[in-house]
């Protein structure tokens, strides 16, 4: 009876602390402003920065040349938007405040990857600056 | 059951991973200000090392390796807590609570240890698998409910460094779900064998990953924005 207690009571924690912290790897980009430079090549022009926007950057990031340091946080995220997208069709009729909380969320795991692509764009640009130096 | 190839995988994985985080924090600098992290980092890696001579010597699936491997366990979760008692202090540290924190701290460190080293004393030789799951089950969500106080205390006191709120977070993860293996191992004994056996030991990796991440990605001076961090806020 404990044990099935304490499973439980565990499983409930661990999904509670395993979005928590999702949720403060996305958030630690949130002060990070987005450039002209990636709203360009994203053809955001002026508007806001969407939930399907997220699809997109990460495209354009598998464009730039792989990058070691960013590859185990971008697939980290891309798995929690996943969860997020599922999270919010489930409880979208039924518990309308969770679907706004997942799409604030979505909307971080968006800005996240636009940073991200930011700073894939800043390393090939140097990593070309570099090469032609050489050349 | 799988056999000694994933053991010895789990194990390197392992070592890699503790010893990236300490080295981490020797180049940045780190070491003695987040001293309780390193440490109990730094007595995996000999853990490990001594479970590796114990399986090499007398095999993973023998009586010697067993008794070793859950003893240097339970005495590395006994010195998990001192690292939440670290945490908790600095989570308190322009409280006025300060004092009492470590105060409680170290009763509970003490208690603590008291438990584990006579639980394992008493049980001598005979220390069964079924006495080392439940054992590890408990001492796993005492865990668990400390973290939640640490994670509440963070939350009322709209703690914004990115770097402590993700080593609480990571710790909270790490031991629910080790905990949660073990109550399922305990309601499940005829399971034991399958790869819930080698879970503890998957979960294990996490830690060093997830506080490696943190330290090599997050600036010592990192905010997060108030209020915006806090999935249970909203």
């Amino acid at each position: 009876m404990i044990a099935a207690l304490i499973c439980v009571l565990s499983v409930a924690a661990f999904v509670q602390f395993l979005v928590t912290y999702c949720h403060s790897v996305v958030a630690a980009f949130g002060k990070t402003e987005l450039s002209a430079r990636v709203r360009e090549v994203a053809g955001m022009g002026s508007r806001d920065l969407a939930v399907d926007d997220f699809a997109r950057f990460l495209q354009l990031i598998h464009l730039c040349p792989e990058h070691n340091a960013d590859r185990l946080e971008i697939s980290a995220v891309k798995t929690y938007f996943a969860f997020l997208r599922a999270v919010g069709f489930v409880f979208r009729a039924l518990v309308p405040s969770v679907a706004s909380w997942t799409n604030r969320e979505l909307l971080g795991c968006s800005h996240f990857a636009a940073v991200a692509l930011d700073r894939r764009m800043e390393f090939t640009r140097d990593l070309y600056a570099r090469q032609a130096s050489i050349l | 059951m799988a056999g000694p190839t994933l053991y010895v995988v789990f194990l390197v994985l392992a070592l890699l991973l503790e010893g990236a985080f300490v080295v981490c924090a020797l180049c940045k600098r780190e070491f003695l200000q987040y001293l309780p992290l390193n440490l109990y980092m730094l007595l995996c890696v000999v853990g490990n090392c001594g479970a590796y001579v114990c399986g090499r010597t007398w095999g993973i699936h023998s009586q010697e390796y067993f008794y070793s491997y859950y003893s240097s366990d339970i005495l590395l979760s006994v010195l998990m807590y001192m690292v939440i008692a670290g945490l908790f202090s600095q989570v308190f540290e322009h409280t006025s609570f300060a004092s009492y924190v470590r105060g409680a701290a170290g009763i509970l460190f003490v208690a603590t240890t008291f438990f584990a080293l006579l639980s394992v004393r008493s049980s001598g030789q005979h220390m069964t698998t079924q006495f080392v799951v439940e054992l590890e089950q408990d001492l796993n969500f005492v865990g668990v409910v400390l973290m939640y106080v640490l994670w509440g205390a963070v939350i009322k006191l709209r703690e914004t460094r990115i770097r402590l709120v993700q080593v609480v977070l990571a710790l909270g993860v790490y031991f629910s779900a080790v905990a949660g293996i073990y109550a399922l191992r305990n309601l499940f004994p005829s399971i034991e064998d399958s790869l819930l056996r080698w879970m503890p030991a998957i979960i294990g990796l996490w830690l060093p990953l997830a506080w490696t991440y943190t330290f090599v990605r997050v600036p010592e001076d990192a905010r997060l924005e108030p209020g915006h961090m806090l999935v249970t806020s909203h």
